[in-house]
């Protein structure tokens, strides 16, 4: 450079201002430099930084954001509450998807043109009522639940802005009444309000297998079916039915008359929605005398070649026990019962005694509320102090009230070997033993069918024989108490029978509240001409169902089996 | 060195293209499931509804109706039942059995038994 340094006459512009202007080049450079490292250094951060995070991202946060489409669909699909079937299957409770309309008020342009429209096209609605409704200061109010699809359409077809459908879920009962207090029913948000629905109310809710219950249908139409025609017959005010299988406790068939439709519970009085089966509690009458009779065989008081003497009405306090059709003579056992005497029923509890009474009454388990899956079950009244007159007419079913269902199934624990059961609403599995408590001896049930089949066979029960099926039972004809005394012509008629008596598999109840006498009864309203043809009538159509074989009646062999010896008075005397 | 950079490029472009692809098919099939499933869930939404349906057209009533109108049927009796031990042998045994059950409802009451049989029965 130096040796290149030329003359004046060339000078090199560069020369002098070069060595001025290197330090600020150089400083400039330096500065050019610093600035591309910082900035390099916050892309380095920042590429960094987005790096990390892709690698977090893709890494380890899989799947905690949630896609936009939500997940994919399943395969599986489920109701928000759950199914009812019967034993068999049959679907007595289920749930419909449905639409339900609601409104926006804040973004319905028009309210009084669109309440105007929306009345023509739902006509049901009030047209005010929407339009305060859709004037509300509120961001959701309901129009109306559970749209048909075709209102849905029309609906639809309005285009009014703000108003928008819900899809929701109607409980729906295919069989309508015919179940319907044993069913129960649901509130308008799908909870249950009574039966099986409101005690299951938690089970049902999101379940997925159906609630298999212990009815059996086809039963319960032939219970509803002879029980409504003779509450229309004999001008009953209401009548109760049950079918009990006598070994498992199990609920077959259960009817309170009248009824409702369980599909609009609202519209039914709250007399249609009693259940009389087992919320109600009645004196009952004469059946109670099964309870007496095997009480007194058990403890040993009475045998049936003993009896009592029933010439003469018991008069005790202000009272006066005498019989529907008194015999006026001295009566053996089997007569008593066959002969529903409460004479001698009441002498016979007095054997057993109040205290003896009470304990096997208590076993029975008459003194409490049923344990059935229902939230409707009755309380029994029970006389307190329990008095020695008490004793005497419990006896024959006066001053004790229970619902129907505890008098079939202390029925069942008599006939079926002497095993209390607990009844249930629910289908018991066939592999798993039945729990029970024996109340009474096998020895003594085996004399309790006897009597029992002699009901039928020659006392105040004949009207309920079904042919070919062994029927046994008892009637009762109670009076009803109104206004302190016992009203001599509403009666509470009834029958609990048996069949078939050589081995009881079910016990089928008649009771009808007030029925009237016609001309085929002979002007007579008492369980005898009433109840008890109801059962035989149900029993001859529920065996073939129920698959119990006919057999022939009159055979030596189930002759002599039921044979009861009616007048013991002669050895009876003779051991006196 | 070239040759190798050329092998990786055109292994890393065939990966690229093998994981469009899958992933484009991959998307394919989540849709076809999708539809599946929903399909297989409206159509067993419409087995719940045609299941509500045949139970409400099983109304025992209805049936009751229906076959008291079109049916010539009639509750069965007791007589019209019999075992199959009743029922003749075919062919060469031409003696047929005697029926169990026969269950002719009689008019006249039994005669009830003797009272000195019936006690000596009774006694147990």
């Amino acid at each position: 450079m130096m040796g290149r340094r030329p003359t004046a006459l060339h000078p090199n512009p560069w020369e002098n201002g070069g060595l001025r202007l290197e330090g600020a080049a150089k400083q400039a450079m330096e500065t050019g430099r610093n600035r591309l490292l910082i900035t390099g250094f916050l892309f380095a951060v920042g590429f960094l930084m987005v790096g990390l995070r892709l690698v977090e991202v893709s890494l380890f946060q899989e799947g905690t954001e949630s896609r936009l489409a939500g997940p994919p669909p399943t395969a599986t699909f489920q109701m928000e509450r759950g199914d009812i079937v019967d034993r068999n299957g049959v679907l007595l409770a289920t749930s419909l998807a449905t639409a339900s309309l609601y409104a926006d008020p804040a973004r319905v342009l028009d309210a009084k043109d669109a309440a105007r429209r929306l009345v023509q096209v739902l006509p049901e609605l009030s047209k005010a009522e929407v339009l305060a409704k859709l004037q509300a200061k509120r961001r959701f109010v309901w129009l109306r639940r559970n749209l048909t699809p075709r209102q849905q359409y029309a609906v639809n077809r309005l285009g009014i802005p703000g108003l928008y459908f819900r899809r929701e879920e109607r409980r729906v009962y295919p069989h309508g009444r015919l179940v319907a207090h044993l069913v129960g029913f649901t509130g308008v948000d799908n909870n249950g309000l009574a039966g099986i629905e409101r005690y299951f109310d938690d089970a049902l809710r999101g379940g997925t297998t159906p609630l298999t219950l212990s009815l059996d249908i086809r039963i319960q139409h032939i219970l509803h079916a002879e029980l409504s025609r003779a509450m229309t017959e004999y001008e009953a005010l209401g009548a109760a039915g049950l079918v009990l299988d006598a070994s498992t406790g199990e609920v077959l068939a259960m009817v309170s008359l009248p009824d409702f439709d369980p599909n609009q519970p609202g519209a039914a009085g709250d007399e249609a929605r009693f259940n009389r089966g087992t919320l109600g509690v009645y004196e009952m009458g004469s059946t109670f005398k099964i309870f007496t009779v095997a009480m007194a065989l058990d403890a040993g008081t009475a045998t049936l070649d003993n009896g009592y003497d029933a010439t003469e009405p018991i008069r005790i306090a202000r009272f006066t026990i005498r019989d529907f059709k008194p015999q006026r003579r001295w009566l053996s056992v089997p007569e008593i019962f066959m002969y529903s005497s409460n004479i001698g029923a009441a002498k016979m509890a007095l054997d057993v005694g109040t205290t003896g009474q009470q304990e096997f009454l208590e076993r029975l388990g008459f003194l409490r509320p049923a344990r059935i899956e229902l939230p409707e079950v009755g309380t029994p009244i029970a006389p307190s102090p329990w008095r020695e007159i008490n004793t005497m007419t419990i006896a024959f079913g006066y001053g004790l009230a229970i619902s129907p269902l505890q008098l079939a199934n202390g029925t069942a624990a008599i006939v079926n070997g002497g095993v209390l059961h607990r009844p249930t609403l629910l289908k018991r599995r066939p592999d798993e033993p039945v729990p029970g408590t024996q109340v009474i001896s096998p020895r003594t049930s085996e004399k309790m069918r006897r009597l029992l089949r002699l009901v039928v066979l020659e006392g105040t029960g004949k009207n309920a024989a079904a042919p070919g099926y062994l029927v046994g039972g008892k009637t009762g004809t109670a009076e009803k108490m109104g206004a302190g005394a016992y009203l001599e012509k509403a009666l509470l008629s009834s029958f609990v029978g048996a069949f078939p008596m050589t081995d009881p598999r079910y016990v089928v109840l008649a009771l009808l509240d007030e029925p009237h006498g016609n001309e085929r009864t002979f002007g007579y309203a008492t369980g005898g001409w009433v109840a008890a043809p109801v059962v035989g009538r149900v029993i001859e159509r529920i065996a073939p169902l129920v698959g119990v074989a006919p057999v022939d009646e009159d055979s030596p062999e189930l002759r002599e089996a039921f044979y009861v010896n009616l007048d013991a008075r002669g050895r009876n005397l003779a051991s006196f | 060195m070239r040759r190798a950079a050329l092998i990786w490029l055109a292994l890393g472009g065939a990966a690229g293209f093998a994981l469009f692809e899958l992933k484009y098919e991959v998307q394919t099939l989540e849709d076809e499931l999708a539809h599946l499933n929903r399909a297989i869930r409206s159509d067993q939404e419409e087995i719940h509804v045609l299941k509500a349906e045949w139970s409400y057209l099983n109304r025992t009533e209805r049936l009751a109706d229906l076959s008291r109108r079109h049916l010539d049927l009639q509750p069965i009796t007791t007589t019209q039942m019999l075992t199959i031990e009743d029922l003749p042998m075919r062919g060469g045994d031409t003696q047929p059995q005697r029926p169990v059950l026969d269950l002719k409802i009689k008019t006249d009451p039994p005669a009830a038994p003797e009272p000195a049989l019936a006690s000596a029965g009774a006694g147990q």
